[in-house]
């Protein structure tokens, strides 16, 4: 019931999102096999550039499938009351607790979903399936799927406490605008480090030191903000 | 089991420096059709939120069907049904994918009744909510809460936007749905026609408190508008005086019964009583409302409720 209609509500947008992922899949799986050997034809230094922009394209879509989590995080519960809705959802026989979980469930998994897509596509192109290193596979999922949990429970909280998906999207880019120049400035002017989201990005590169703890601990950040969603969300009135 | 749907006392609710909601005593009960009348602003919608948890009341108690609103919502939202002021869904949906998706929270959702009322009231369910119109709209929320089986129907003005022939059929509907099912009803309005058609108590607020609550029978049978001139008549408004207006030597007295002995003891006072008129609700609304010279409360415009009695 309230799955379906957020499904309803979400599911252009994770259709816009998967297919912009199999657009840059198709773009590089047909540089990187070239079934008509139209690319194998033409000069080096344009080859070269083929292959250049389809790695440069799968190593972006990557990346920037976490920022998929701002996108959704402003389609959760919080639209209710801009929308107008929220008078007939509030009045359902379903704890608001509810209605806030199943909501971002939905949402989470999509995100979840989008990382899936993305690191199998990278690995297929790589011809490294990760049967004979299943770090390969698992390393980036966890380091992606934490980052896009991360930002799209933050644009969630936002949106809740905004009651607005336009204001919640900005001020999840400024939370996180605010968070990293807090940081640099700590740690240029002072050197102080404090813990930062992007410092799980190297952990990427195979041969670098991986570890669940930060994995955990931003994960545990991300519940976080959406228990003061949950908080501000069951005494929010229309 | 309780015998009234709605009960509150001293319901209050405060934004910032207005009192929306200013300690509202009502007592709806069960099987009644009551109309919740009142000014826009009086505090009808603000009263419905509070009583549906969509609003938290800053002082007082309300509870329904016996449960009490601030500590058994989901109780309450699983035996109220409930049609909101601004008549918004999801405009994407149609009203038949509104049906869908309101069904399975309801346990006592009856797909023929949902028919019979989407024929009834000729909605087009196949046409997506954001291109019907404001009356179909309206329909559609009553469609909703008529389908879910409900104790108590708490409709917030649910015929706005209604021409007036869908209002009919709307208002027929209504009160078909008590008679067949002995659900109690209450329902906000301004407009007095509708409330007389179908309602059989009626509650009158005003700046959020309530100015009267009575049988709409007895305000047909016993409520008399008594006009008088002189001096030194009384000025405070005791039962049966419902409200006590003034204009130079002229009072003007609402009573709930006993005009006429009212009447006598004014003129063995000395007053010369000029009439005593017997009011229909829309004079006995107005009479309610009016603001200016009254003398019966330091609250402009407020007076005493004064609860149905039997005469």
């Amino acid at each position: 019931m309230y799955l379906w209609k957020c499904w309803r509500d979400t599911r252009s947008t994770f259709y816009v999102l998967v297919g912009a992922i199999l657009a840059v899949g198709a773009f590089a799986g047909y540089v990187a096999w070239d079934p008509f050997g139209w690319i194998a034809a033409k000069a080096q230094d344009l080859r070269e550039l083929w292959e250049g922009s389809a790695g440069v394209f799968v190593t972006m879509a990557m990346q920037l499938v976490p920022v998929a989590g701002f996108v959704l995080g402003a389609l959760g519960v919080g639209t209710e009351f801009e929308k107008g809705t929220a008078d007939f959802l509030l009045t359902r026989p379903r704890s608001r607790r509810y209605l806030l979980w199943t909501s971002w469930g939905l949402g989470a998994a999509q995100v979840v979903a989008l990382v899936l897509g993305s690191v199998i596509l990278r690995l297929v192109l790589a011809n490294s399936p990760g049967a004979e290193d299943p770090g390969a596979f698992l390393r980036p999922v966890a380091i992606l799927a934490t980052l896009a949990l991360l930002f799209y429970s933050v644009t969630y909280m936002m949106t809740t406490l905004a009651r607005n998906s336009r204001h919640g999207t900005g001020l999840g880019l400024a939370a996180f605008s605010g968070y990293t120049g807090l940081y640099m400035w700590l740690r240029f002017w002072y050197d102080i480090h404090i813990p930062v989201p992007w410092n799980l990005l190297p952990a990427l590169r195979s041969g670098e030191v991986f570890s669940i703890v930060p994995i955990a601990g931003w994960l545990t950040v991300a519940a976080a903000f959406m228990l003061i969603a949950q908080f501000r969300f069951e005494r929010q009135e229309v | 089991m309780s015998e009234h749907a709605i009960v509150t006392e001293g319901l209050a609710k405060r934004y910032g420096r207005q009192m929306a909601v200013n300690g509202l005593d009502m007592a709806v009960p069960r099987g009644a059709v009551y109309g919740f009348l009142g000014r826009n602003g009086a505090g009808k919608t603000t009263t419905i939120k509070m009583l549906m948890g969509l609003a938290r009341p800053t002082a007082g108690s309300a509870r329904m069907l016996g449960l009490d609103i601030a500590r058994d919502r989901l109780e309450i939202l699983r035996r109220v049904a409930f049609v909101g002021e601004n008549k918004v869904l999801y405009e994407n949906l149609t009203p038949a994918e509104m049906v869908r998706f309101a069904r399975p929270f309801h346990s006592g959702w009856s797909d023929a009744v949902a028919d019979a009322v989407a024929r009834r009231l000729e909605i087009p369910m196949p046409q997506r909510f954001g291109k019907l119109s404001k009356g179909n709209r309206a329909k559609v929320w009553l469609l909703l809460a008529l389908a879910q089986g409900a104790e108590l129907l708490l409709l917030d003005e649910p015929t706005a936007g209604l021409d007036p022939f869908m209002n009919d059929a709307l208002l027929k509907l209504l009160a078909d749905e008590v008679g067949a099912h002995g659900r109690t009803v209450f329902f906000s309005s301004h407009h007095l026609a509708e409330v007389e058609q179908i309602c059989d108590w009626v509650g009158i607020v005003d700046e959020g408190r309530m100015l009267l609550e009575a049988r709409l029978e007895d305000v047909r049978e016993h409520y008399r508008l008594v006009i008088a001139a002189g001096r030194g008549l009384p000025a405070a408004a005791a039962a049966p005086v419902v409200t006590v207006t003034r204009n130079g030597e002229f009072s003007r007295y609402l009573l709930a019964r006993d005009a006429d002995a009212f009447a006598a003891g004014l003129r063995a006072q000395g007053a010369a009583v000029t009439d005593v008129t017997p009011l229909s609700l829309r004079e006995v609304f107005l009479e309610l409302v009016r603001k200016e010279e009254l003398c019966t409360s330091g609250n402009v415009g407020a007076t005493h409720a004064v609860p149905s009695m039997s005469l």
